[in-house]
């Protein structure tokens, strides 16, 4: 008996051992992140009074470095697997020589950042600022305004962020988009300005609309006599005039959902919201230019001017299309014309521009590019000013650069006198510049840094994208419209949202294909799909979007 | 021998309390012997029954930020909430459907074809269409979708090619939502009829070979043969696979039905596990998508359970 209750506790003893391992190891790895910043734990002891040692610690002479005295923070942020060890990269590197600030990082790989985070937040050890970690608009409420343990940097941002402000300013639904409905900002984004990353474009052959003695199409309706003439000409000269197909993509609802900006309607195709003018927002399908792309389509299937697999290939099925030895692909979307086809048609295809609708709208809808809860500082941290100005950097061209690129001369260097375009390089033993920056110069490269993308910054030269710029510019900047602004849900909206969203989604995906596909008719049971989703709680969902954009409209 | 024992044990109810002690004493002599157990126990404690504690947010309203304890109870509001959702009946059929017809049509081809492969004579061709048969199910989900999709283009697929020179009009198998399940289905069969015959190979050298001569000596033929000989001979091995699988009955493979799943065929296509997918980790609501997929092992449980007392009333053949 004895024998026996001995293995007994052993074997408990052996369990208990294992769980608290388990524990033990996250513990350990969040205390660390902590135990660091010995700067910041001693005036701790008496926060409140010291407020002028703050602001006493920044140069207030020049911009950088940011403090005389030199200060630590600690730092905490998700690493991609791809990047070099975040004390070794030299965007790290200069950030800290540049503003005096050293910085205790706490690199936690993207896998376990979910967890990681949530752990500091949960154990209360927390680091002095979160960078390259993202936090959802979800968490930023929760943490921000229900628990106090973000900072609400909304009052110190004109003050320490010269360079954000200058970037706010020139965008202004940037900064009703951080701001939460209590007024708050708690996290800093980031800001994607490069034009052609912001939406979609549908390419289309100009010279084969040319050869049709055509022009370039300003209504839905001369698109679709463009199509029929590449569906029944022999477009690409090889004798069979069945091989071009007028339209093409791979497979995804919502390349269907985008073309409804060309019948007067512009509406986010994820939650599927759009707004008006005068601060209404509506759900798109329930648009009469929704009715009219639908229908639209619908007619082009049974035309023959969609490819058959348009439901169902993928991206490299269509690039097997456009790669072939024939040029078949009449107009198709993708990110650009020579990521499809070979490089040498990527200047006979244009963009299809903003169509004129039935309604008069000529819009064509684009993304806010922003990337929200990228950076974010504690209410534990004593020196938040100093931390503004620090991030303050990759809001200007220059820190911008560098997190991006690196050092001018040494991993890039510009090709012209006005420094508008460079050429990127990297060492021997890299196979492309991506592994290179990531391994030895930024967190740019595979998470989501604070700071501003692309637009503003030297381009890399690649004639290429060159043409693809100069299409969005021409074609599609003039009429854009913000399809949805970023605005913020509460917690318990979101998830209510989220549990509609997922019914709306599915059923409306069916019903759409089935109307595309000839399977229903368009007029006799469009109203029946309308009261299915209202059924299926669209109304409500409508409703929540319509309390959030109010608020985010009042923050601008 | 597992049997033997059984059959023993429940031969003789009286003798159970003496076994009962002696099996103690011999356990206690051989304990070095139990310690093997050990890994397997603890593997099966720490990643089997440890992680189940993370079940409790299925009834959870689950905040990482509260983590999974302090979490508050919410009862079975995920639940109802799956029940009341407008795709529930949907989802669900669709995946009784497709997992019953993919349990009862793709059960018997591997002992079709190991029934018929245990007559070939000639070893090398019998070794030859082995392989050739189980190969496929080396082929990675991701890389069979894809060669679907290539065979069975509509524009120039090789398959819809031979039904146009037959004079007919080619299918659109990956496209709609009518010919999912048979698409589903069938290639599930080609991919998985030659590895899963092995087992039923195995069973059939098992088989003794003086039964088949004694047979042939009262004059049976090749059919009577296997069906008097070959068939009761493996029974057992197939009442055993068909508990097993009748317990998957609800948990189609996701990765393949995710693949094929298109706009068009997502009427039939969407089953509990892809939509545990989109609820969860798309839209990140972990508490409802666990408690789907906990209804999911629960009704796969019911099943195998249920299979299993049928067997054992009825063939005497059951897990336990």
């Amino acid at each position: 008996m004895l024998r026996k209750s001995v293995t007994w506790m052993l074997v408990v003893l052996l369990l208990l051992g294992t769980l608290a391992g388990c524990s033990g190891g996250g513990n350990e790895s969040s205390a660390q992140s902590t135990g660091g910043s010995s700067g910041t734990e001693k005036p701790e002891d008496s926060a409140g009074e010291d407020l002028p040692e703050n602001l006493a610690v920044l140069n207030t002479e020049s911009d950088y470095p940011v403090v005389n005295t030199p200060i630590t923070l600690t730092l905490m942020g998700s690493r991609s697997g791809s990047q070099g060890e975040w004390e070794d990269l030299k965007f790290f590197k200069k950030w800290q020589e540049l503003t005096g600030i050293t910085l205790d990082m706490d690199a936690v790989l993207s896998d376990n950042w979910a967890t990681q985070k949530n752990l500091a937040f949960a154990s209360n050890t927390l680091p002095d600022l979160f960078y390259a970690g993202s936090f959802s608009t979800a968490e930023e409420l929760d943490y921000g305004d229900d628990q106090k343990m973000l900072l609400d940097i909304s009052g110190l941002i004109d003050t320490y962020c010269p360079n954000l402000t200058a970037v706010l300013e020139k965008n202004p639904t940037v900064r009703s988009s951080i701001t939460t409905p209590s007024g708050a900002v708690y996290c800093l984004p980031y800001i994607n300005d490069m034009d052609r990353d912001l939406t979609t474009k549908y390419w289309i052959n100009a010279t084969w609309i040319e050869q049709l003695g055509m022009e370039t199409p300003t209504t839905a309706d001369e698109l679709y006599a463009i199509l029929e003439g590449f569906r029944d000409q022999d477009m690409n000269g090889n004798g069979d005039t069945t091989d071009e197909i007028p339209f093409s993509w791979s497979k995804g609802i919502e390349n269907f959902y985008k073309t409804t900006s060309w019948f007067g309607a512009t509406f986010d195709t994820s939650t599927m919201m759009g707004y008006e003018d005068d601060g209404t927002v509506f759900y798109g399908p329930f648009t009469d230019a929704f009715k009219q792309m639908v229908q639209w389509f619908a007619n082009a299937w049974a035309d023959g001017l969609l490819d058959s697999e348009i439901f169902e290939q993928d991206g490299n099925q269509l690039k097997a299309k456009g790669q072939g030895e024939e040029l078949i692909l009449g107009a198709f979307t993708s990110a650009g014309p020579y990521i499809t086809l070979p490089t040498e048609y990527n200047e006979d295809y244009i963009a299809i521009p903003a169509l004129t609708a039935d309604n008069g709208k000529q819009e064509w809808f684009r993304t806010s590019g922003l990337k929200r809860g990228t950076f974010a500082i504690t209410t534990g941290c004593q020196y938040p000013e100093a931390a503004l100005r620090m991030v303050d950097w990759v809001y200007g061209k220059e820190g911008a650069l560098y997190q991006m690129r690196g050092e001018a001369g040494v991993d890039f260097v510009y090709q012209d006198e006005n420094e508008e375009t460079c050429v990127v390089q990297w060492p021997e033993g890299y196979d492309n510049f991506e592994t290179y920056r990531a391994k030895e110069i930024t967190p740019n490269s595979g998470s989501s840094t604070p700071g501003i993308g692309g637009g503003t910054l030297p381009q890399v030269v690649n004639p290429l994208n060159d043409w693809i710029n100069l299409q969005v510019e021409t074609q599609l900047k003039p009429y854009w419209k913000l399809a949805f602004p970023d605005v913020y849900l509460s917690p318990d909206d979101t998830e209510k949202a989220a549990s509609i969203l997922a019914d709306l989604k599915n059923y409306l995906e069916i019903a759409v294909g089935e109307f595309i596909t000839g399977k229903r008719d368009v007029d006799a049971d469009w109203d029946s799909m309308i009261a299915e989703l209202e059924s299926m709680g669209a109304k409500d969902y409508v409703a929540i979007y319509q309390e959030a954009y109010t608020s985010w409209a009042s923050n601008s | 021998m597992i049997t033997q024992t059984v059959q023993e044990t429940t031969k003789s109810p009286r003798k159970q309390g003496r076994k009962r002690s002696l099996w103690r004493r011999n356990a206690i002599r051989n304990a070095d012997l139990y310690l093997f157990l050990l890994p397997t126990l603890i593997y099966f404690a720490v990643f089997h029954y440890a992680p189940m504690y993370g079940l409790q947010i299925a009834f959870k309203d689950f905040k990482a930020t509260k983590g999974i304890w302090g979490s508050e109870w919410v009862g079975f509001e995920h639940f109802i909430r799956f029940f009341h959702s407008a795709q529930f009946w949907d989802i669900l059929l669709n995946t009784v459907i497709l997992s019953l017809e993919s349990l009862v049509l793709g059960f018997f081809p591997p002992i079709i074809l190991a029934l018929m492969l245990n007559q070939v004579e000639n070893q090398k061709f019998k070794k030859i269409v082995q392989g050739v048969t189980y190969a496929p199910h080396f082929i990675s989900t991701v890389v069979m979708v894809s060669l679907l999709y290539c065979l069975l283009s509509t524009r120039n697929g090789i398959v819809n090619r031979i039904i146009e020179m037959l004079g007919g009009t080619a299918v659109p198998f990956m496209r709609d939502a009518e010919y999912f399940r048979g698409t589903y289905i069938v290639s599930g069969i080609w991919q998985g009829m030659g590895f899963s015959a092995i087992i039923y190979i195995a069973a059939l050298a098992g088989i003794s070979a003086e039964l088949h001569e004694a047979a042939i000596i009262d004059g049976a033929n090749k059919v009577q043969r296997i069906w008097h000989i070959d068939i009761p001979g493996i029974l057992p091995t197939i009442t055993i696979l068909l508990i097993m699988r009748s317990g998957s009955i609800m948990s189609v493979g996701f990765e393949k039905v995710f693949l094929m799943q298109t706009s068009l065929n997502l009427k039939r296509s969407q089953v509990i596990s892809t939509y545990v997918y989109q609820v969860g980790l798309v839209d990140a609501d972990f508490s409802f998508s666990a408690a789907v997929g906990f209804f999911n092992s629960i009704v796969n449980f019911i099943m195998i359970m249920f299979v299993n007392f049928i067997s054992g009333k009825v063939s005497e053949t059951s897990l336990w």
